[in-house]
């Protein structure tokens, strides 16, 4: 069979063929599997070029790229009726009726988040605000129902807790 | 059959062949970069990693779009990470749990110290409690304390103040417990 089709010329042709589709894959082709997510990060981020040098920007760059890769891990996000807070508000009714905020209060939504990195120090003296501030609005609450044991109770626990907290921060280094 | 007849049939052939070995080298390279067991038993980690990463860049931009006194724009932003779907204890273990309370109770607060802004009916709010705190139970932790007491603040001023009691009893107990922990490592 010298003169068929797998004759050694041919071969050499076959080997060339094989050669330039596997090389053309190896060298123009993707890793299946992580190259979507990774890649399209970027060029969405590349959207917020303008903002270069912009901490704003520079944050929400780093939040495109992180949420891109959650979006590939499996979080997407909800459609429609879930997504209570999405863009389309629901109709309102009047303002909520919680009690506007004090400026202690304002200013705690800058504050450093509660379990967040610190000493034990720290800690302690943050749990003494957290204890502190209930004990204030439990025996708030006490105050409209001194008739009841349960409000007095839990009032006279806020209040040792919190004396408690308090001498521990106190008495921290 | 003549050359070129033969030299078709030999193309044909190779990029055949070379296709086969194309997809193989592929498929080798996808399963070294896939997970091998089932896909959730180790993007369980990937996915706290990233969705921790996420919840920190945005308390980030939150904290820098309140210091320009953009506060709508700060709950917006939350409002978009709360939007997502978030893992299960199965998929992400009680590290999620608390993430999602981090996140409920920053929006919850902001929520509540600026109710001129995007204001909500308190009902709302309220759901939204419900809806961050889920119905796991997860070991003492500051997340939840907060999520508990913001949940007794919207009680409050919704006038039930059984419930409120309750929410703030169970915020107390949560800080104590933080408490006794933080004072039991300087006895170890």
């Amino acid at each position: 069979m010298s003169g068929g089709v797998f004759g050694a010329g041919r071969l050499r042709w076959l080997g060339v063929a094989a050669a330039l589709v596997v090389g053309c894959a190896k060298s123009g082709g993707v890793a299946p599997s992580e190259a979507p997510a990774r890649e399209s990060a970027p060029s969405a981020v590349d959207a917020w070029a303008d903002n270069e040098g912009d901490e704003l920007g520079r944050l929400e760059r780093a939040l495109l790229v992180e949420e891109g890769r959650l979006r590939a891990a499996g979080v997407a996000a909800l459609g429609g009726g879930e997504q209570a807070g999405g863009d389309a508000e629901p109709p309102l009714s009047a303002p909520t009726s919680a009690p506007a905020a004090s400026s202690e209060q304002k200013a705690e939504a800058t504050r450093e988040r509660p379990g967040g990195p610190g000493d034990r120090c720290s800690r302690i003296c943050a749990l003494r605000g957290s204890i502190c501030g209930l004990k204030a609005q439990i025996c708030g609450l006490r105050d409209r129902h001194g008739d009841e044991p349960r409000y007095e109770d839990l009032c006279g626990r806020a209040t040792a807790d919190c004396r408690a907290a308090s001498e521990a921060c106190d008495g921290c280094a | 059959m003549t050359r070129a007849t033969g030299l078709i049939i030999a193309a044909l052939v190779g990029m055949f062949l070379g296709s086969g070995m194309t997809w193989a080298l592929l498929g080798a390279r996808a399963a070294a970069v896939a997970p091998a067991a089932a896909p959730g038993a180790r993007a369980a980690p990937d996915l706290l990693v990233t969705l921790a990463q996420t919840l920190e860049a945005e308390h980030r931009r939150v904290d820098l779009l309140i210091s320009r006194g953009e506060v709508a724009a700060a709950i917006g932003a939350l409002e978009e990470v709360r939007a997502l779907r978030w893992p299960s204890v199965a998929e992400g273990g009680e590290a999620a749990v608390l993430l999602r309370h981090d996140l409920f109770g920053r929006l919850l607060r902001l929520r509540l110290d600026y109710p001129e802004v995007s204001a909500r009916p308190a009902a709302e709010l309220l759901a939204l409690c419900d809806q961050g705190l889920g119905a796991e139970v997860v070991a003492a932790n500051a997340f939840t304390a907060r999520l508990h007491a913001l949940r007794g603040e919207v009680l409050e001023a919704m006038g039930r103040d059984d419930e409120a009691l309750v929410s703030y009893e169970r915020a107390l107990e949560q800080n104590r417990a933080l408490l006794q922990q933080a004072l039991a490592e300087e006895e170890r």
